[in-house]
């Protein structure tokens, strides 16, 4: 039997909350073609919570690591889940290349540049396998967009303007997540899902330029000079405890978080499509959402993430009675739109098939092109050429 | 703010309803009267969109 075709032993780096819906999504593959046989997180109780999941849906225990190192130098795991803290990415996807490791990795990529074009080259040197966790490419909501753009339904795009409200944020602003040593800042934490999506509609970029700040959550915008939740005497909407949301509860308000609540990009793109995207952390809870709209020479489609469905308006409609809805997908789908529970399929699917995975290589290096790019124009505030970045950080090949 | 998706029928007494889902974890559909759906809203003054739902694609090109 090839090596693509035999059943793949996965190793879990990190068994937080993300990793369990990946490791749910692994033990219940139809095709039963992926085993997990090992775990690694430096806390206990989360290594047994998810052994336990995996003997009731897989029927057998799993050798139990606190060093990533010895998970990685195992000889029976073949691929990697890694699933911790940005800042961990690194060291750890470098590695399990290294040791020729076929590779999921949670984005972001790195938390700089340097960080992700040499994860790139360590995967090329490899010859194995990486998908990088850019879950949006999966919900029918963005595959249904890519193939109105693709089969020429709006004509040619040429304008676009995204918007991700996320209210509150939540950890974000909280733990490690609130340091930009620790994540590289709000574009990299969160845009590099649409900057991929953007490459993936839209091809190779040209400029880019960014505005990013601390607006709303900072001292003086609530009455309280509690650092923690805990400590708080007036409570606001974001309160949080250590076992609800987030790990920690640093007030979103007075802590010393320098990772910013808000984000402008506009992007120009060779082929002449404008785009700007805004991420905003202090929305209302009803708009919480990825809004989208996208305007061609033949007409517009417009939507909302969460209600996975398109609307299209034809250009030159004088009756206004042609505008269409377009349904992607029951509204009742998992995480992220319901790309969680279909991205670990593909990555089974690129393994047992011997082939780049959708958001292998190429994805992962515009994306990190893009996003850095924004995050590098939003911290010395100037307009970025992307081939300057590219001359300095060549796709690996 | 509901928002309702569904196909819009006509029960057995010939008054106009929707066949939902209730809920997001139960997968059965159930026709609601639009008397029931609405009847927080009555007496006061509403905007209501209608648009027709399609899952064809082809539809969009014509």
């Amino acid at each position: 039997m090839s090596e693509h075709k035999k059943k793949i032993n996965f190793g879990v780096i990190g068994t937080g909350a993300r990793s369990g819906s990946l490791i749910r999504t692994l033990t219940q593959d139809k095709e039963k073609r992926g085993d997990i046989i090992a775990l690694c997180d430096t806390r206990t109780n989360a290594l047994e919570k998810y052994e336990n999941i995996i003997k009731n849906n897989l029927g057998h225990g799993c050798k139990k690591y606190y060093d990533y190192l010895e998970l990685l130098r195992d000889p029976e795991v073949d691929a990697v889940v890694i699933s911790t803290p940005d800042y961990l990415h690194y060291n750890m996807a470098v590695e399990a290349f290294n040791l020729k490791k076929h590779v999921f990795l949670e984005k972001p990529v790195g938390i700089n540049l340097d960080q992700m074009i040499d994860i790139l080259r360590a995967a090329k040197r490899s010859g194995k396998i990486l998908e990088v966790g850019y879950v949006l490419r999966y919900s029918p909501f963005f595959i249904e967009i890519k193939k109105m753009i693709d089969q020429g339904i709006i004509g040619r795009p040429m304008f676009v303007q995204a918007i991700e409200e996320y209210y509150g944020a939540y950890h974000f602003n909280r733990g490690w997540w609130r340091k930009k040593a620790n994540t590289g800042g709000i574009m990299i934490q969160k845009i590099c899902h649409d900057m991929d999506l953007f490459y993936w509609m839209f091809g190779k970029p040209k400029r880019v330029a960014a505005f990013a700040s601390i607006n709303e959550f900072k001292p003086g915008n609530w009455n309280s000079d509690a650092k923690f939740c805990h400590e708080c005497k007036n409570r606001c909407p974001y309160y949080s405890t250590p076992q609800g949301r987030t790990y920690s509860d640093e007030c979103v308000y007075n802590s010393d978080h320098d990772v910013e609540d808000n984000a402008q990009v506009i992007i120009e793109f060779e082929n002449g499509v404008n785009l700007s995207m805004g991420m905003v952390f202090f929305n209302s809870l009803a708009q919480d959402d990825r809004h989208w709209k996208v305007i061609g020479n033949k007409g517009e489609i417009s939507g909302r993430l969460s209600e996975q469905i398109i609307r299209f308006d034809p250009r030159h409609d004088h009756t206004l009675k042609k505008s269409i809805l377009y349904e992607c997908a029951a509204t009742s789908l998992g995480g992220h739109g319901g790309g969680d529970e279909v991205q670990m399929i593909e990555f089974l699917n690129a393994l047992s098939e011997g082939r780049e995975a959708k958001a292998g290589l190429e994805s992962a290096y515009w994306s990190s092109i893009l996003v850095m790019g924004a995050q590098i124009s939003a911290d010395i505030g100037k307009v970025i050429l992307i081939d300057d970045l590219v001359k300095k950080y060549p796709f690996p090949h | 703010m509901p928002s309702f998706k569904g196909v819009l029928k006509k029960d057995s007494n010939g008054n106009l309803c929707l066949k939902i889902r209730i809920s997001p974890e139960n997968p059965e559909e159930y026709e609601i009267p639009f008397e029931e759906l609405l009847e927080e809203f009555i007496n006061k003054r509403v905007k209501i969109d209608i648009m027709q739902l399609t899952s064809k694609l082809e539809d969009l090109n014509e």
